[in-house]
């Protein structure tokens, strides 16, 4: 029987990361505060695993009685306040307790949480337009190892549907024979280096006139430079917002394929695309008339304030 | 005695004679497992039927009154509640049932993962902490519809398919109709809840004590 929970204990910490991981994908991903909220679930987890060993590890050792209240014993100190150890001594300590958090996680984390510093201490902006495929497989991956570490999942963390997609990033970043990908730019490379200059501005035009956004996400060609289309596939939830000109649809895409046709690059599937700096998600946005997002049959409608059907007379 | 437990084990309670424990309600909550003392109350409650109002707005007799008790756990806003709850019959009355519902049954269609992010709170600051609670914490389930608060959208959806399966579930109803007749419900695996009390109820008298643990 226990009326209140630790607030250092496990189960505290692992609900609020629950619950930070809930706002964070609320954000599209490359809202600010997507990456912000991810900083703090990393710190809720590093926090949760190294309570799972014993909160008395997450107390500040400066002070003893931050041990006593770990242990929920009374303190007898005068308006103390309980401090914990700051969150990259606890990083550090996660390192030598759960099995496989290497130093590579541990540096991820230190570094996401010096975005996080920098962001809520600063008025400079490391979130606001940070391509995903810099930080988020390693965000997945610290965060299924940490969720394992005591006793969790990446779904009872994030959802199910959130988790596949993890699951997907986990596999994109350990797929090394994904950095095959980068011989194949440079022979592309080489290739369009003999094209006369001639040659190069007319497959620049061409490619130009025929990558138009309608059917994917323009960006430049790691080989050549030239404009070239991604498409991907819907990431999560579509977000919808009413404007003056009707509604808005924002939907967060993943790259799948890559095609130049300046000079005739392809690359299928996103841990490829990631070794070739492709794998920033991007939004695609529609606009709809709101008669036409909503299926709304004007004519039904005036037909409804008829008065009924009568084929008597 | 082996019956007692497997009911108990089973059904997520148990009907017995308190006599052949002992005399006393303590003395037959001591016999029949480790007793606990909870803050705030004494070790053994007498429970009345009360009007409305004549109770603070912190227990169900001071909101319900003498009307219907909705399903609950008790204590469910506490992050371990006790495990086990004896009440003791001083005074029947034969027109009031104490309803019990194995708590398995309202969540086997839930999802696992979900259940486990729908978070709540209680309603109020205990000991000036707010912890957060599950529905199913893995050895026990909770269940209050006033006392805990969802804290998140899951928990919202979640609450309201509670509510309405226990308005449809089906339950076993006692009768407490004999004085020492005793029921002993796991808090941990069932939900209960009390009938309306009526006129002829109102002598209606019950001793509860809560339990750690019953001798195995």
């Amino acid at each position: 029987m226990e009326q209140t929970s630790n607030e250092w204990s496990k189960e505290s910490l692992f609900a609020k990361a629950q619950l930070y991981a809930e706002v964070m994908f609320e954000h599209q991903d490359n809202n600010w505060q997507f990456g912000l909220w991810s900083a703090f679930v990393i710190e809720m987890l590093v926090r949760a695993t190294v309570s799972n060993v014993s909160p008395v590890l997450l107390a500040d050792s400066k002070d003893w009685n931050n041990l006593l209240h770990a242990l929920d014993k009374p303190i007898k100190k005068q308006k103390f306040v309980a401090k914990s150890a700051s969150i990259t001594e606890l990083i550090q300590r996660v390192e030598s307790l759960a099995d496989g958090f290497t130093r590579e996680h541990s540096n991820f984390c230190a570094s996401h949480v010096a975005r996080r510093n920098s962001e809520v201490h600063s008025g400079s902006m490391p979130f606001e337009n940070l391509g995903t495929s810099s930080w988020l497989p390693n965000f997945f991956m610290v965060t299924q190892i940490l969720a394992d570490e005591i006793g969790e999942s990446l779904e009872s963390l994030l959802g199910r549907e959130v988790a596949k997609q993890a699951k997907e990033e986990i596999e994109a970043l350990k797929d090394d024979t994904a950095n095959a990908v980068k011989g194949t730019i440079a022979t592309h490379k080489t290739v369009w280096g003999d094209a006369s200059p001639e040659e190069q501005e007319q497959a620049r035009r061409q490619a130009a006139t025929v990558s138009l956004r309608h059917y994917g996400h323009r960006v430049n060609c790691p080989a050549c430079g030239c404009t070239a289309l991604l498409v991907g596939k819907a990431a999560g939830e579509a977000k919808a917002e009413v404007s003056d000109d009707g509604i808005i649809e924002r939907q967060v895409m993943r790259p799948e394929t890559f095609q130049c046709v300046a000079c005739s690059l392809k690359i299928n599937g996103y841990s490829k695309l990631r070794a070739a700096g492709l794998g920033d998600s991007y939004i695609s946005t529609s606009s709809y008339d709101a008669l036409e997002y909503f299926d709304v049959d004007i004519d039904e409608h005036i037909r409804d304030m008829m008065a009924d059907d009568n084929n008597e007379y | 005695m082996s019956n007692f437990f497997n009911e108990l084990a089973e059904d997520g309670f148990v009907i017995f004679d308190g006599q052949s424990f002992g005399d006393s309600t303590i003395e037959i909550a001591t016999n029949v497992g480790t007793v606990m003392n909870v803050p705030g109350a004494k070790t053994v409650q007498e429970l009345t039927p009360s009007n409305k109002g004549s109770l603070e707005a912190s227990s169900y007799s001071g909101i319900y009154g003498v009307e219907e008790f909705p399903f609950h756990s008790d204590m469910a806003h506490w992050f371990r509640p006790p495990r086990y709850l004896l009440l003791c019959c001083k005074v029947p009355a034969i027109s009031v049932e104490t309803r019990v519902v194995k708590s398995e049954r309202i969540f086997e269609s839930e999802e696992t993962h979900d259940l486990r992010r729908a978070l709540f709170r209680p309603r109020r600051r205990l000991n000036g902490r707010l912890s957060h609670l599950r529905l199913f914490e893995g050895d026990f389930y909770r269940w209050d519809s006033l006392f805990i608060q969802p804290i998140n959208e899951l928990a919202s959806s979640l609450r309201s398919r509670v509510i309405d399966r226990l308005t449809v579930v089906s339950y076993e109803a006692v009768v407490l109709s004999n004085c020492h007749q005793c029921l002993l419900i796991d808090n941990w695996q069932t939900f209960h809840s009390r009938t309306a009390v009526t006129a002829e109820g109102m002598n209606r008298k019950i001793e509860r004590v809560y339990l750690a643990e019953v001798k195995g």
